[in-house]
C-alpha cells in the first residue's frame, strides 16, 4: 500500500481546501491550488484502476514467492528476501518490480513514463 | 512579528530596514528579502521557538557552519551571495538578481544562452567546491555510501515500509561500488530550485543545508537525477550533457563514477519523497504538499528500474 493513502491524500485534500474557507488563494495557497489539481487527478485515476492494479500486484507477488497473503506482507516478504540476497527468479521479479511501477505511475503521473 | 524584526535587524545593521517578506518555506530556517538604504539584502534566519520535532534526524547544518561555507566557497570563485552581516538569530547576504524557478530557468528565452552554458559552469563550481580541504572546514556530518544505505535501512524499518525496488537498488549499489575517493565537500542539494540563473549563466549557488563530507562525485551525480531535469530531455539538470559536466570538471570521476552517483541521488531523492510523506503523516507538519511528494516515490522507482534493471543484479 502506497503512502499517503488514497484515504490519507483526500484528507489533506479536505483540510486544505477548508483552510482556503472562500478565501481568494494567492501566493503559498495559488501554488498548493495546482497541487491539489494534480491530487485531485490521482485520487481519480486510482478510483479507476487502483484495485485491479493491487490484484495483479498480488497475483504476481503470489507467484514469486509461493505462498499466499497481503501486499503489505507479501512485499514486507519480498523486501526481507532481497535485502539478505536470498535467489530469487530475476526475470520474474524484474517482471513483477516493472509492472508494479508502471501500473503505480499509471495512477501517480502517467506522462512521467511518457516522456 | 515582521515590524519587530525589521526594527531588530535595523538596530543590528546600524540602518533602517523596511519591506521584509518572507520568501520561502517548507524547511527549517527561514528566508527573508527586505530593503535597508538602497539595497535589498536577504535574510537566513533560524524560528525562535523550535520547530516541528525532528523525527526522522536530519542532516542539516546549524546556521554558523552553512555561513561559514557559504564564505569560504565564495573565497574559491564558487559563485555565492556574498554575506554583509551576522544578526541574532541569523546572517545577512547580498540578493543576487537572477532566476531559480525550474520551468522559468528551462523555457525563459532571456535564459537561452545560460542554458547552453549551464553544464560546464556546474562542473567548474563543483570543483571549485572541492578545492577546499575537508579538514580546513567547520565540522560536518561525514555520508560515505553504506553509512547511507545503513541509515536508509534502518530509516525503512522505523516506517515499516516495505520497498521492494528500494531494497533492490541498495544491493545494486553495494555490489557496483567503486573504489572510494578520499571525501570532499558536498554541497549537497545542487540543481535547478537552488541554483540562481542570469542571462549570462550562473550567478549562485544557494541553499547549503545538506552539505557534508562525501563522495566528489556525488554532487554532479545529483545534479544528472531525472526529477531534476523538470520535464527537460537534456541528462544534466535538463539542459546540458554528461560530457560537458565531466569535461569542465575537470578530472578525477569517470563517466561509470557519475552513472553510479546517479542511481544513488535518485534512490536519495526516494527516500527523501518518503520521509516528507511520513513528516506530514506524523502530524508534526500537516502539508498538502508534503502529502502529495509522496507519490513521487513511483517516479523514482520507476527511474531506478530503468537504471539498474538491464544489468546482470
Amino acid at each position: 500500500m502506497d503512502r499517503p493513502t488514497r484515504a490519507e491524500l483526500e484528507q489533506a485534500l479536505r483540510a486544505f481546501t477548508d483552510s482556503l474557507a472562500g478565501k481568494p488563494a494567492v501566493g503559498r495557497d495559488a501554488y498548493l491550488l495546482r497541487v491539489a489539481e494534480t491530487v485531485r487527478a490521482i485520487l481519480g485515476r486510482e478510483a479507476q484502476s487502483g484495485a485491479e492494479a493491487e490484484q495483479a500486484e498480488n497475483r504476481r507477488l503470489v507467484a514469486l514467492l509461493g505462498r499466499s497473503g497481503s501486499n503489505a506482507a507479501l512485499n514486507r516478504d519480498l523486501a526481507s528476501k532481497l535485502r539478505v540476497r536470498e535467489p530469487l527468479d530475476r526475470a520474474a521479479l524484474m517482471a513483477h518490480l516493472k509492472a508494479t511501477v508502471a501500473d503505480r505511475l499509471a495512477i501517480d503521473n502517467p506522462r512521467y513514463a511518457e516522456s | 512579528m515582521t515590524a519587530t524584526l525589521e526594527a531588530e535587524l535595523g538596530l543590528a545593521l546600524g540602518r533602517p530596514v523596511s519591506d521584509l517578506e518572507r520568501l520561502s518555506g517548507g524547511t527549517s530556517r527561514e528566508t527573508w528579502r527586505f530593503v535597508c538604504g538602497d539595497r535589498r539584502l536577504i535574510l537566513r534566519r533560524d524560528p525562535e521557538t523550535a520547530d516541528v520535532p525532528d523525527l526522522f534526524q536530519s542532516q542539516a547544518i546549524d546556521r554558523d557552519t552553512e555561513r561559514l561555507l557559504i564564505a569560504l566557497a565564495g573565497a574559491v570563485g564558487v559563485p555565492v551571495p556574498r554575506i554583509e552581516a551576522v544578526v541574532p538569530h541569523g546572517y545577512v547576504m547580498e540578493c543576487l538578481a537572477g532566476e531559480t524557478i525550474p520551468r522559468r530557468i528551462l523555457r525563459d528565452p532571456a535564459l537561452a544562452e545560460a542554458r547552453t552554458k549551464l553544464a560546464g559552469e556546474c562542473g567548474r563550481a563543483l570543483a571549485g567546491l572541492q578545492t577546499l580541504a575537508p579538514d580546513r572546514l567547520p565540522p560536518l556530518p561525514r555520508l560515505d555510501v553504506p553509512s547511507q544505505i545503513a541509515a536508509w535501512r534502518d530509516l525503512l524499518d522505523r516506517l515499516g515500509e516495505a520497498r521492494p525496488v528500494f531494497e533492490l537498488a541498495m544491493t545494486w549499489l553495494e555490489d557496483h561500488r567503486p573504489a572510494p575517493l578520499p571525501e570532499v565537500l558536498v554541497h549537497g542539494d545542487f540543481r535547478l530550485g537552488n541554483l540562481m540563473i542570469g542571462p549570462f549563466g550562473l550567478v549562485g549557488v544557494l541553499d547549503w543545508e545538506l552539505a557534508h563530507l562525501g563522495d566528489p562525485a556525488e554532487d554532479l551525480g545529483w545534479l544528472c537525477v531525472r526529477s531534476w531535469r523538470f520535464g527537460a530531455p537534456e541528462p544534466v539538470a535538463g539542459v546540458g550533457r554528461r560530457v560537458d559536466l565531466l569535461a569542465a570538471f575537470g578530472g578525477g570521476v569517470d563517466a561509470a563514477r557519475l552513472a553510479y552517483f546517479e542511481v544513488f541521488g535518485t534512490l536519495r531523492w526516494g527516500m527523501i519523497c518518503l520521509i516528507q510523506v511520513y513528516t506530514h503523516l506524523s502530524s508534526a507538519r500537516r502539508s498538502l504538499e508534503l502529502a502529495a511528494i509522496g507519490r513521487r516515490v513511483s517516479e523514482t522507482e520507476y527511474d531506478l528500474l530503468n537504471l539498474i534493471g538491464s544489468g546482470a543484479g
